[in-house]
């Protein structure tokens, strides 16, 4: 299949912070950029282009040996900024060419680490050397106001900005607002977007141990999402309204009960796409996932006709047995199920939510 | 036609609350349907939907299955987590609910007449035990206070009041005084003092309820939650059954979440100006306006109402409201901060037309350089180190070096990206710190960012701060940036324009200090 070399890739994830790493380092950012960089590559995934040109990786471990102290830490903003200033250049070597101000097709950016949230519409990564005292314009990069600013220009027909942070409370120190403005005719209406935020989270709450690793669960979940989790299992789209969908259901999932309490703990994304009608925009087709279904029947039902009905599809049969067996194996793509033996008087609503292979009962 | 498209079923889902979110999520995990309030009826297709009822972070679901006749869900009362000890809300005991209703209708400090701020402090520790949570606060009033408009404590909340320990500790002050701006303020265990706005407006009680938050490691650093404060009005003490002081918290968990929450009656109520509660009409102008439900002219309708409540000219939050409509549909000039956030950030986007707003010297314009916290309280912070008293030039360059400096490096990017010349004022920290805090600035010359080989270091000087003398002038410098670079400038900096045009002014002198090459004598103020 031929690579989406239209797309480009953001990819951040800094787990060491020098100033903060003494209340508790982070694990998951770094992780939880790697898993997205795979993804972003995947043939089955975005299937960008495995190259410097296509992918800017910037995480913590880039930088050796680790800085003891926050002065000399990376990646500071000179290093995440030239990766955006790269883009911008190629716009201007396009247009230069006669091909236009533009760069590409689609444009993600990913972002995990410490961040803080100076104004109600603007979340900030934080740089490794950013301190208490200094999370001012040369010390942080906003999300939205950067992957605003593609779109104003145009630069791509479709922007995905994901960010995966911990909250934390600093003072308001001004905010890293330095690209100069460009906005593009109709950049308002033809530039399709996508924004993930989960960015609420406490330090302690952010990650946990998922498959031996650290990682954070906004970004497991937008993981699962997008290699099939979130697909429309009628069409085998994955539009933005079906992620968006996914990641506010889902979500709260990866949390045990203990953590459901907890209020500090945000339970669902924020998220904003445009435009907005009916599905939203297509981000990939996927070939459409199965998920294996295992029922305890009851002896009182044991040998008697069973069915699963469809429960998005009119109750049109998904399975049907002429004598069920104790426990009955499925393989249903996701959605809602009425599974029913009523020879039995047995009925039981079976929910294939995407995250997994499901055990229910009667 | 398959038999779906042509027959359709109602669901009808109660809940208990008037603020209570309804989401239909169907057989494919879409949202097809939403609806806000006590009842909603749906109208859809045979199918398996799960209903989910929100209110504030607490979330219900419910799986039903559509099959032939309609069906009607019901959720009982969600007990959403509040500070204030409202009826059927989480985190809250029978004692706390008896105490706030009880105390809050008492004196126990007498400072004036007319009005009236009543605060009410608990803890409130899970059934479940957990190391991470330990004891409760024997103290949780530990470090509060209740100033007036200049900073002078008006009283000591930590020992002027009741309290009791038994269980999960709670303490109630009930101050009587006159109407006006207020502030209250926490002392951490760092020495780091938070304060807010409260206003007392004239014939209301300004409730204050707050829990408890860890602002470090240890136990020790428990303290009074002011971010998660819930903050109600009334006439007549606190009443935990009243409907409106629900929907009031169901609001401000709005504003937090930046989600719409408020049902249909209420919008309707709230852009007729036929409200009652001032809290009401202030947090649903805000939601309303970030989701575009409301036009100025009924923006107009809400502000007259909230005036007729709270006085003309008193509020500064219905003040900032007011700004929206226009800067001629105000006089008032913002001496002190709102209480909101939301409001805050209207009245820096106003100063760019209207220059004293914010006037220099003002509060508002010194805790503009501290503003701490989130959503939605305007919260400012002092660290222990600083002496409060200190003018707005010391804070922005002493107690936030950088401040100046981000401002200033912004205001360079921009030239850098253009094509100008780059400067980066480095600063370097002395060896140890005195009194006056002095610091000595830097000024090195860099090759632009775009397109540059790396950073050379052409020519370095150094300068102390403050004001340069006349005769070290070589050039006279800009007092006033245009109306575009003002733009820029406070937006980025989220400083009001009387403060960045001080920042820019010293720019302007250190530029032409460096120009100059002659040394400055400059002392730092205070020394």
């Amino acid at each position: 299949m031929a690579q989406n070399d239209k797309d480009y890739a953001v990819i951040i994830g800094i787990k060491s912070y020098p100033d903060f790493d003494k209340d508790g380092p982070l694990e998951g950012p770094e992780n939880d950029a790697l898993a997205f960089r795979d993804w972003v590559i995947s043939p089955t995934g975005g299937n960008v282009p495995d190259d410097k040109e296509h992918v800017a990786l910037i995480v913590s471990s880039k930088y050796q040996p680790p800085a003891a102290i926050a002065d000399d830490a990376r990646p500071m903003i000179i290093d995440v900024q030239g990766a955006f200033e790269k883009l911008q250049n190629k716009a201007e070597e396009n247009a230069a060419k006669g091909k236009g101000l533009q760069v590409g097709r689609r444009l993600y950016i990913y972002m995990a680490g410490h961040g803080f949230a100076p104004r109600d519409d603007q979340t900030a990564l934080l740089m490794a050397n950013a301190t208490r005292e200094r999370t001012g314009a040369v010390y942080h990069i906003l999300g939205q106001y950067t992957a605003d600013w593609f779109f104003k220009a145009k630069y791509f027909e479709e922007i995905i900005l994901l960010m995966d942070c911990c909250r934390e409370l600093y003072p308001v120190m001004g905010l890293n607002m330095s690209f100069k403005q460009s906005i593009a005719p109709g950049a308002v209406d033809k530039v399709k977007r996508f924004y993930g935020y989960g960015t609420k989270w406490s330090r302690l709450s952010r990650e946990k141990n998922i498959n031996g690793a650290r990682r954070g669960i906004f970004t497991t979940t937008v993981i699962k999402a997008l290699e099939g989790g979130a697909v429309d299992a009628d069409t085998g789209e994955l539009t933005a309204q079906s992620l968006s969908d996914y990641l506010y259901t889902n979500m709260e999932k990866l949390l045990d009960d203990a953590e459901k309490k907890i209020d500090d703990i945000p339970k669902e994304p924020e998220i904003d796409y445009y435009p907005k009608k009916g599905k939203g925009f297509v981000l990939l087709n996927v070939p459409i996932p199965q998920y294996r279904v295992t029922l305890s029947v009851p002896p009182a039902a044991l040998g008697k006709p069973a069915q699963i009905l469809d429960g998005a599809k009119d109750y049109a049969p998904a399975e049907t047995i002429a004598a069920v067996p104790d426990p009955w194996v499925v393989n249903l793509t996701r959605g809602k199920y009425l599974a029913q033996v009523l020879a039995a008087g047995l009925q039981k609503v079976i929910v294939v939510d995407g995250t997994g292979d499901v055990n229910e009962s009667f | 036609m398959k038999a779906s498209e042509q027959k359709k079923l109602n669901l009808e889902v109660e809940t208990a609350d008037e603020s209570a979110e309804v989401f239909i999520i169907d057989g494919r995990f879409t949202v097809v349907a939403r609806g806000i309030g006590l009842r909603n009826t749906f109208s859809l297709s045979p199918g398996i939907y799960t209903v989910k009822v929100r209110v504030g972070f607490e979330s219900r679901e419910e799986h039903v299955v559509l099959l032939n006749k309609s069906e009607k869900v019901q959720f009982s009362r969600i007990h959403f987590p509040s500070p204030a000890p409202l009826a059927d809300t989480g985190k809250t005991h029978e004692y706390h609910i008896d105490a706030a209703a009880s105390e809050s209708k008492r004196v126990h400090v007498n400072k004036g007449s007319g009005s009236s701020i009543f605060v009410f402090v608990r803890d409130w520790t899970p059934q479940e035990k957990s190391a991470a949570r330990g004891k409760p606060n024997s103290k949780p009033q530990r470090g509060l206070k209740l100033l007036d408009a200049q900073g002078k404590v008006l009283v000591d909340l930590e020992r002027e009041s009741l309290s009791d320990k038994k269980g999960d500790p709670w303490a109630a002050c009930n101050v009587q005084l006159n109407p006006g701006i207020y502030r209250l303020a926490l002392e951490l265990a760092s020495g780091d003092l938070i304060e807010q706005t409260i206003v007392a407006s004239k014939g209301w009680q300004t409730q204050v309820f707050l829990l408890q938050r860890s602002y470090g490691e240890n136990c020790s650093d428990c303290r009074a939650d002011l971010l998660g404060a819930s903050i109600l009005l009334s006439k007549s003490g606190f009443n935990p059954d009243d409907p409106h002081k629900r929907l009031v918290e169901a609001a401000r968990l709005g504003l937090v979440n930046t989600r719409q929450v408020l049902p249909g009656d209420a919008i309707n109520r709230i852009l007729n100006g036929k409200f009652e509660n001032p809290m009401l009409g202030i947090f649903g102008a805000h939601l309303l306006l970030a989701d575009k439900q409301i036009k100025l002219d009924v923006l107009s309708i809400v502000v007259a109402n909230l005036r007729r409540l709270l006085g003309e000219n008193q509020h500064p939050d219905v003040e900032a409201l007011a700004h929206r409509l226009g800067t001629s549909k105000t006089s008032y000039i913002f001496e002190h901060p709102p209480m909101l956030r939301r409001s805050w950030w209207q009245i820096v986007e106003a100063t760019i037309d209207k220059q004293g707003l914010v006037p220099l010297n003002s509060m508002a314009a010194r805790c503009a350089e501290r503003i701490w916290g989130e959503e939605p309280w305007l919260q400012w912070m002092t660290p222990a180190q600083l002496k409060p008293e200190h003018s707005v030039f010391d804070v922005a360059m002493a107690f936030e070096p950088g401040i100046g400096r981000e401002a200033i490096n912004l205001h360079l990017r921009q030239l850098d990206l253009q094509g100008g010349n780059a400067f980066e004022l480095a600063l370097e920290e002395p060896p140890a710190r005195p009194e006056g805090m002095a610091k000595n600035l830097v000024v090195k010359k860099k090759r632009s960012l775009r397109g540059g080989k790396g950073e050379k270091e052409a020519k370095t000087k150094s300068i102390s701060l403050d004001v340069p003398t006349p005769k070290a002038r070589k050039r006279k410098p800009k007092t006033r940036l245009n109306k575009s670079d003002l733009r820029m400038m406070v937006k980025s900096s989220g400083l009001p324009r009387a403060n960045v045009q001080v920042l820019f002014d010293r720019y302007e002198q250190y530029k032409a200090a460096s120009e100059a090459e002659t040394p400055l004598d400059i002392k730092v103020k205070g020394e």
